[in-house]
């Protein structure tokens, strides 16, 4: 036997096995918020939460309970170009964040920081949603140099919508967190249905405070008929845009169907419940494995009924089996050349998938996710082609810059005077470079790229030089055709997607405020201050326009210190300087105004 | 690059439709009313339910009878008036199974009261119907959408149970084929009742029903399951193979007893096939989606490899290849701009330039027109394919953009039609459908300027581009006209009519002038326009010395060295 699951995934099998009785042994002490493991001979601390069965404690409204993302405690869990913040279950964060206040888990986590052990986080059920947003809590927290945490959740809900893992993935912390799912586990699933009086008696079925706990739920079929209808909804929904589906019906249904917002993220274990375990990393493969697993043929309904129920809490012992017997079939290696017969392909992935009772149609759901993914590295890798293009093209304005500056007039203004040839042929690569950019945002925008592709170090800095470069010549051309008079502000109205999406991927990787990094917009700024007619004292209008002028100021000497704004913009001749020298003193301030005169004289 | 593998999500998507409730209420209604509508002469009830706030139902019941047989006689199509606006231009007419229409006519009225009711109305609305009541149902849905504006907050949605098809190609295009989602039973007859293969009651013009058309999306069940398709060809296929299945007796099919049993099916679990697949999971999955609905591929020789491409050149057609093409037309306007530009500075203007040019030049600028023109008149035919109201807001995004290409592009389609000397009458003779077309919508669009537009436009005439892209076409006519007065070899007629067209021209221009609607580059010395002006002004002052006009006044003064 080769590699042993263990090893694949950086955690030993004793660490798992621990994990999961702690996580047992946590949800049922009560009380305490989490209980601390440290075992000997281990190099490791377990966090395990407790669990909760009550119903606000999982639901805060119908149908599924979401809320937006808190973004100050977590700030990475939005999309960055597309900027749309996660959604996650308003009860689980809520809960969350009590805990969090009560110190005692910051304090306990820096004292196992400082010790150099591994911090894990592990929890069963409600606790291992608790788990997963102390994981990421501390993922980022984390310093450079820390061993980031880990997370091994047991039977755990969905806690976070499609941005939220997306987001998980493109910080790469997806390694860091491990779920096993038994087969029939009706936990896993019950976030793809909306609350309702079969999602409470489930959760009375486990609650040992109820008088309905341990009783058989009555009648015994609906509760598990309703989640799977639900579980359903969303895997077939989000089948077809794995497949590809042009039917223009599928958009207008989305009126009239109300789906679950929450999704599968992290690397799933699928206990098959003889023995074997299948991992599976890519989202929307596992969410078609949540629902394809767990259906039922009309012969066993009742009976996995019941299972679904009972395979809540038999991981600790399923986990001591299967960990033992090292049967484990990696399904992401060949998402799309899943066998769809159950005869043929490898033996060992078939039999497999013939435990987990997938069917033909299943596995081409599997392949469509597989497909996918695929699709979205093809892509990234016709990205990649473009590159040398867009550097040739970048390194042609960059000589064109340069030369303008001889022209006295300075980048920005030879460029809006469209005198010469140069400026022609300045702009023609402008708009050869915009198409490039723009399909790679209209990418982005319709999920095409690989969810790490916004943050690879090497598009971020190639975002910003094509940003810092060509930007002022968009602004120019703007301003040039006179677009602010019948359209309104570039920065309202005329300011295209391919920048904005570049200044937030900075904005994102330094960890700075959104708006921070808007220097490439410099030309726009003085544009508007020019048309505001200066004179007439007095006024709000003048007030803000004051204000603005010294912002303005400040921000420029900053900017040319930084390297991030040319030389060229204080050229004796340059649409800035002309309107600077027009400005009454009572708009300048010093030092920045005596500071703005010495760079326009040459000195520094 | 390997070709991406392609998915048939046929199965799913009817999954979806059917684990939603969405089929489900809108069936609920219907055995209930239809049991209270009276026997044949068949009539058509719009009821209005709403068991859930935020949720309208219109249920468009028939009477049992009719529903079992929807008037076989009534299968012929005819022309609408009343549906005119679902033509697009290039097909004038759209036809309507006349059982339907008639029964819509004869409810006139009472639809229009509810159509402006649920025009207020916020939500989701649902509209459906059995048999005939859904052909209505359909039909009246049409009539709500012409009428509802792209704001409106109300998401109508039509469901029809078994209906027959309602209409000819005429109803296809419309992207309004979202809205309709009919089930079809294969146990059916009336969905087929008007195909020419269907063993049911003859209908009275077989010849005309071969036209018939099926739209918008179908589900189609069988015992074993369900798929959706939207593609009319196979539809109809699948139609045609059904109705020609069902045994002769018309039954009653119950599609509440089909939806129940849809729904088990969807979330058992499905077969774990046996046996070596094609490895292609297309047309797998195809013949696996066709089985369930009881169609045998191989019987009933169905072109899947077909269905594939088909299926491959819709998934292509995305919008990151539009973006990637309007950049590209950017790109050669950009090239045309430079072009004009460089005009100018020869004193020659950009039409002359290009009239005047040398061959290699010429060929280039050719070459930017040609796909500029491709692209627009594409546009252009696609706009003209839609549905008169679609079409409009499709084309208000582009059609600024269209506008300018105009512009910048006619003139010089104008100079080459000139150029050899023989052209006459560019206008009516030789004029591009698409620039019409573009030119009309634009008046459409365009609201009347005001005092401050005339103000602002006097600032920046410089940069504006010749409003009238036909300008260059009369400046040709009437140096035309000159030549004319000046020929020995003239009719006294054609003098008089040339002397009229060119008081006309001037005046025209002067209006131009007054409302800084061309360039200031038809002043350049080397213009076409300075060129008429020089042999008009010797004209008048050898023949019409007393003749004087505002623009004749404007150039002898030189007042066009201000303008601009």
């Amino acid at each position: 036997m080769g590699e042993t699951l263990g090893n694949r995934i950086s955690l030993s099998e004793e660490m798992i096995n621990r994990a999961a009785s702690q996580a047992m042994r946590a949800h049922n002490s009560g009380g305490r918020p989490f209980i601390l493991d440290k075992p000997r001979g281990l190099s490791v601390a377990i966090f395990a939460f407790a669990g909760s069965w009550l119903p606000d404690d999982w639901f805060t409204h119908p149908p599924f309970g979401e809320t937006k993302m808190d973004t100050s405690t977590f700030p990475s869990l939005r999309s960055v170009g597309n900027d749309e913040v996660a959604v996650v279950n308003a009860s689980f964060l809520r809960r969350f964040k009590a805990i969090l206040d009560q110190l005692s888990l910051e304090k306990e986590v820096r004292k196992v920081v400082a010790d150099h052990k591994q911090v894990l986080f592990t929890g069963h059920s409600w606790g291992a949603a608790m788990a997963i947003l102390a994981t990421l809590y501390f993922l980022e927290k984390g310093g450079p140099n820390q061993n980031p945490p880990r997370c091994i959740t047991f039977g755990s809900p969905l806690v976070g919508d499609w941005i939220f893992g997306h987001a998980v993935r493109r910080e790469k912390w997806s390694d860091r967190f491990i779920h096993f799912v038994m087969r029939f586990d009706i936990i896993p699933r019950i976030m793809l249905c909306p609350a309702s009086i079969e999602h409470q008696q489930i959760l009375n079925y486990f609650n040992p405070r109820s008088e309905f706990y341990g009783k058989p739920i009555d009648p015994h079929l609906a509760f598990y008929l309703k989640v799977m209808r639900s579980a359903a909804s969303v895997a077939t929904h989000d089948a077809c845009n794995l497949m590809g589906c042009t039917n223009p019906l599928l958009e207008n249904l989305r009126n009239f169907v109300d789906l679950s917002p929450y999704r599968p993220f992290g690397t799933f274990i699928f206990c098959t419940g003889n023995g074997k375990l299948v991992v599976v990393k890519n989202p929307d493969a596992a969410l078609q494995m949540l629902f394809y697993t767990a259906q039922l043929s009309q012969e066993e309904a009742a009976e996995i009924a019941q299972k679904s129920l009972y395979e809540h809490l038999v991981y600790d012992n399923e986990l001591q089996e299967s960990l033992g017997m090292q049967n484990v079939v990696y399904l992401d290696d060949s998402l799309e050349e899943l066998p769809l017969s159950s005869d043929s392909g490898p033996a060992i992935v078939n039999t497999a998938l013939n435990d987990l009772g997938l069917s033909t149609e299943a596995r081409l759901c599997l392949r469509a996710a597989g497909g996918l993914e695929n699709r979205r590295l093809r892509n990234q890798a016709k990205i990649d082609d473009n590159k040398q293009k867009i550097k040739e093209e970048l390194s042609k304005l960059r000589e064109y810059q340069e030369m303008s500056e001889t022209r006295e007039l300075g980048y920005y203004d030879a460029f809006k005077s469209q005198d010469e040839k140069a400026d022609f042929d300045a702009n023609v690569s402008r708009l050869v470079l915009a198409g490039i950019w723009d399909e790679i945002i209209e990418m982005l925008r319709r999920s095409e790229l690989p969810d790490e592709f916004e943050n690879r170090e090497e598009l971020i800095e190639l975002g910003t030089l094509y940003r810092r470069l060509v930007e002022p010549l968009d602004i120019a051309n703007y301003y040039r055709n006179l677009k602010n008079e019948d359209t309104g502000t570039y920065m309202t109205r005329g300011r295209p997607k391919r920048y904005r999406y570049a200044q937030r991927w900075l904005e994102h990787a330094e960890k700075k405020p959104s708006g921070w990094r808007s220097e490439s917009c410099f030309w726009a700024e003085v544009e508007e201050l020019c048309s505001i007619k200066t004179g007439c004292n007095n006024g709000p209008l003048q007030d803000t326009k004051k204000q603005k002028i010294q912002q303005l100021q400040k921000r420029l000497i900053e900017w040319i210190h930084d390297g991030c704004l040319g030389k060229d913009v204080v050229l004796e001749g340059s649409t800035f300087v002309k309107w600077w020298k027009t400005l009454p003193s009572e708009y300048r301030s010093e030092p920045e105004s005596s500071m703005i005169a010495n760079l326009i004289h040459g000195q520094d | 690059m390997n070709q991406a593998p392609l998915f048939s999500s046929a199965g799913e998507l009817a999954n979806l439709v059917v684990n939603s409730n969405l089929i489900d209420v809108a069936w609920a209604n219907i055995p209930k009313i239809q049991i209270g509508q009276a026997a044949f002469p068949c009539s058509v009830e719009p009821m209005d339910y709403s068991p859930i706030p935020n949720r309208t139902i219109v249920v468009f019941a028939s009477s049992p009878n009719c529903t079992q047989y929807p008037l076989p006689e009534g299968g012929d199509l005819v022309q609408s008036s009343l549906f005119q606006f679902l033509c697009p231009k290039e097909c004038p007419s759209v036809s309507i199974n006349r059982a339907a229409l008639d029964l819509f006519t004869s409810l006139e009225s009472q639809l229009h009261g509810l159509k402006t009711k649920l025009n207020e109305r916020e939500g989701q609305l649902i509209i459906t119907g059995h048999s005939l009541g859904g052909s209505v149902a359909a039909l009246f849905t049409l009539y709500l959408l012409d009428s509802m504006d792209k704001k409106s907050k109300c998401r109508p949605i039509c469901i029809t149970f078994g209906s027959p098809l309602i209409g000819d190609f005429g109803l296809q295009h419309s992207q309004w084929n979202s809205f309709f989602l009919h089930v079809v039973s294969n146990k059916d007859p009336v969905p087929g009742l008007f195909l020419p293969s269907s063993r049911s009651p003859s209908t009275s013009s077989h010849s005309q029903t071969s036209v018939y058309k099926p739209f918008g999306t179908y589900l189609l069940c069988s015992e074993l399951g369900c798929a959706c398709f939207d593609d009319p060809d196979l539809i109809l296929k699948i139609l045609t193979v059904a109705s020609s299945e069902v045994s002769g007796e018309l039954q009653v099919v119950d599609y509440g007893e089909i939806l129940r049993n849809l729904k088990n099916k969807a979330i058992w679990k499905g077969p774990q096939l046996a046996g070596e697949r094609s490895g292609n999971p297309f047309s797998d999955e195809i013949v696996m989606e066709l089985k369930t609905i009881g169609i045998d591929t191989a019987k009933q020789n169905i072109d899947i490899s077909g269905m594939e491409k088909e299926a491959r050149s819709l998934t292509k057609n995305t919008k990151a290849s539009d973006a990637k093409k309007l950049n590209n037309i950017k790109k050669a306007m950009a090239q045309l701009e430079w072009y004009k530009k460089k005009a100018e500075d020869e004193k020659k203007g950009y039409y002359d330039c290009f009239r005047n040019e040398e061959k290699t030049r010429h060929v280039k600028v050719q070459g930017l027109m040609a796909e500029l023109t491709t692209y627009w008149e594409d546009m252009v035919a696609e706009a003209e394919r839609k549905p008169q109201k679609e079409g409009k807001s499709f084309r208000t995004g582009w059609l600024f953009a269209g506008t300018t290409y105009r512009r910048m592009v006619e003139p010089l389609d104008i100079a080459d039609f000139y150029k050899g000397g023989d052209g006459r009458d560019y206008i009516n003779s030789k004029r591009s459908q698409h620039y019409k077309l573009l030119e009309q919508w634009y008046k459409e669009a365009a609201k009347p300027p005001t005092r401050e537009d005339l103000d602002s436009k006097k600032k920046k005439v410089s940069v504006l581009l010749t409003e009238d892209s036909c300008f260059w076409a009369h400046v040709e006519e009437a140096i035309l006209s000159c030549q004319s007065l000046t020929n020995a070899n003239s009719t006294t007629e054609q003098r008089e009519s040339s002397w009229g067209n060119l008081v006309m021209f001037g005046e025209y221009v002067m209006e131009q002038i007054e409302n800084c609607a061309v360039s200031p580059e038809i002043f350049l010395s080397g213009s076409s326009f300075m060129t008429w002006w020089g042999e008009y002004k010797a004209y008048i002052h050898n023949f019409r010395n007393f003749y004087s006009s505002r623009l004749v006044e404007y150039m002898k003064r030189g007042s066009y060295n201000q303008y601009g």
